[in-house]
């Protein structure tokens, strides 16, 4: 289980962390070998969503919290599995990820939409992914040629 | 605090109630304000700024990454959207929550009002002062002080150049653009400051300028009401926030003209909360719904390299289309990416070897924004009918750039959609065509929500921006364009505001006989 971050006690509550951190984990392909429980990536990309939750009206707040509590109970909603999302295996998280991308109900993609954009972004805007990619920071070439 | 010219009382730091009386109280400092403000101020007129959002001055923007400058600059930290009624996609909407407002967050491009928009409002809804002549000063002035520029060709990404060449297999013409920069460099990364300070937003231009002039900027200042009695403004209050956004001490600014620039999500709702209500008050609201696609080409492309917009296209402007390059950073790409898991994982790693250009569409005002729980409205938009075809057109005239280019695949901005290999793949998805809904959209300019109209019965505001309703409050941003105008929104709000400003300082005596 993801432990809630004594640092970051703001929007979460510790089953939200759990499902944040498990989403991660399903969506951007973090490495099974690294569970939830134990990866310092997973835990900093929760703290960082917990920031950035933080940030927005009380109304917003409100609507991303009741979409993560769908997420968490759409295994049950969808006859997939008596578990929770947080207590799939991954490869039952990725399927039901899949399908829901795939939905054509908003109800659907919409939530998936909405923490895969802002859960993807946080993790590649890390320094060690963004070198993964090629990317060179801000030394740039092109504009050299003007000179 | 003091830098680049900037003077900026922090209300977050204020442990007293601020009482302050000006000449001109203006609420918000973005395109539409920091114009305002500054001209009201070169004329000598006492000037007051007040902006909701923190200040983040330009040394800190290389320090932040995308997500951290949301957090800090952008409305609802860049989740704010537009709720699609009916057939109609989901809409973000990005505005800016800062000292410079939206202006921080621009690509830089800047495009004046088209002819044939200017022609419909002084023919067709009788804004006889907002025709081509009559504006052509006031751009002039704006584009001199932001330093507008053409983009270098040498400036283009790889991306943009192979765009280019599919464009040119086509018969589509791409034209070089205009940005207020100067220096660029090609980081790619305007809308989330720039790190070289070479993007002359308003930040780093006009209120440096307002400053000189003696202008004093408040940050973090919520107003709550315009005070309005005998039908005058007669200044503003509210409250300070905290640095955690919390209402503070209150503020009062008493004021003998207010200049009302919170942008079309805000203005319309400090209209309602002072009284100046009307039924086009929060109303016929465009967003020019944009879109980009990508693509996956057999070389390294390396996007990243150049400007992050430097290329349009007008060629489709009959059909409402606008073409326009697009470049943003890594990881912003990188939530567009289909898939996911491993399968995600594996595409965003195809980077290096992406392509992206991208689009927007001169809609019909069919957005409302809606006073809701807290202080954040509740925005809806109904796509029109007309703009449906549209904005899938758009779509695949960019696609089929990219296959003409040599794309091996192209990630269409269709939720569920995976990559296409081939244009009879594109052919097949648009022979059934996707729910509207499905639809990735964004929208960087929200306009029209106190349009300008030329009688009381037509907008909220008339042709000098004062309000119909209440004397010597003016609207000062992009809420008083009557009509979508189907390209970047940033001068044109810049330059309508120059002219607004200028009408105060010359009708000076008047309004402040009016006020006393």
């Amino acid at each position: 289980m993801l432990a809630p971050a004594k640092m970051h006690p703001k929007t979460l509550a510790a089953r939200h962390r759990r499902v944040v951190g498990a989403l991660a984990q399903a969506l951007l392909a973090i490495p099974e070998a690294e569970a939830p429980a134990e990866s310092q990536a997973l835990v900093a990309i929760t703290d960082r969503f917990d920031d950035h939750l933080a940030a927005v009206s009380k109304a917003l707040r409100a609507m991303l919290l009741v979409s993560l509590e769908w997420i968490r109970w759409l295994p049950l909603v969808l006859l997939v599995s008596w578990r929770t999302f947080d207590e799939l295996p991954a490869g039952g998280r990725t399927a039901l990820l899949e399908r829901m991308e795939r939905s054509r109900s908003p109800l659907l993609f919409l939530p998936l939409v909405a923490y895969k954009t802002l859960l993807s972004m946080m993790h590649y805007e890390s320094g060690s992914e963004l070198h993964a990619l090629g990317y060179p920071g801000d030394e740039r070439a092109r504009w050299k040629r003007l000179a | 605090m003091e830098a680049a010219g900037l003077r900026v009382v922090r209300g977050r730091d204020q442990r007293a109630p601020l009482r302050a009386s000006a000449d001109v109280v203006v609420v918000g400092s973005g395109a539409g304000g920091a114009v305002a403000a500054a001209e009201l101020a070169r004329a000598g007129r006492s000037v007051i700024v007040l902006e909701e959002g923190d200040w983040v001055g330009p040394a800190e923007y290389s320090r932040l990454k995308p997500t951290d400058m949301m957090r800090r600059c952008w409305r609802e930290a860049g989740l704010s959207a537009a709720f699609g009624l009916g057939d109609t996609p989901f809409i973000s909407v990005l505005q800016g929550r800062c000292v410079g407002g939206s202006s921080v967050l621009t690509g830089g491009v800047c495009f004046r009002i088209p002819d044939e928009v200017l022609h419909e409002w002084d023919r067709e809804l009788g804004l006889h002062s907002m025709a081509v002549d009559s504006l052509d000063r006031h751009f002039g002035a704006v584009e001199q002080t932001v330093h507008v520029e053409t983009v270098p060709t040498a400036m283009r990404s790889r991306s943009t150049e192979l765009f280019a060449a599919g464009a040119a297999k086509l018969g589509i013409e791409l034209k070089s653009l205009r940005r207020n920069t100067s220096g660029c460099r090609g980081v790619g990364r305007c809308n989330f400051g720039c790190p070289h300070g070479a993007k002359l937003s308003v930040d780093v231009s006009f209120l440096p300028r307002a400053c000189a002039h003696g202008a004093t900027i408040v940050s973090d200042a919520l107003a709550h009401r315009v005070d309005v009695c005998g039908g005058v403004a007669r200044g503003v209050r509210g409250r300070l926030l905290d640095e955690r956004g919390a209402p503070g001490v209150p503020f009062e600014v008493r004021a003998k003209v207010v200049v009302v620039a919170c942008g079309s999500l805000h203005t319309p709702l400090l209209l309602r909360a002072s009284g100046v209500d009307s039924p086009h008050v929060g109303r016929h609201m465009t967003l020019h719904p944009g879109f980009r696609v990508g693509a996956i080409f057999d070389e390294e492309v390396n996007g990243w390299d150049g400007a992050m917009q430097s290329v349009y296209s007008d060629a489709f402007a009959a059909e409402g289309i606008t073409l326009i390059s697009v470049y943003p950073p890594p990881s912003v790409l990188s939530a567009a990416f289909p898939g996911v898991g491993v399968h995600h994982r594996e595409n965003v790693h195809k980077m290096p070897r992406l392509g992206v250009f991208g689009g927007m569409i001169h809609d019909d005002g069919g957005g409302r924004v809606h006073r809701w729980i807290g202080r954040e409205p509740l925005v809806t938009y109904r796509l029109a009918p007309r703009d449906r075809p549209r904005l899938l057109r758009g779509i695949e005239i960019v696609a089929r750039m990219a296959f003409a280019a040599g794309a091996r695949e192209v990630a269409m901005p269709i939720f569920g959609v995976g990559m296409l290999t081939s244009e009879r793949e594109l052919d097949e998805l648009l022979a059934h065509p996707p729910q509207m809904q499905r639809i990735e959209c964004t929208a960087y300019h929200p306009l029209g929500t106190a349009r300008m109209g030329a009688t009381e019965r037509s907008g909220v505001v008339r042709e000098t921006g004062e309000a119909w309703k209440a004397d010597n409050l003016f609207v000062c941003d992009g809420s008083v364009l009557p009509t979508s105008i189907g390209v970047n929104s940033q001068l044109a709000i810049m330059s309508v505001s120059h002219k607004i400003a200028t009408g105060i300082a010359d009708d000076w005596t008047r309004l402040a006989r009016r006020a006393a």
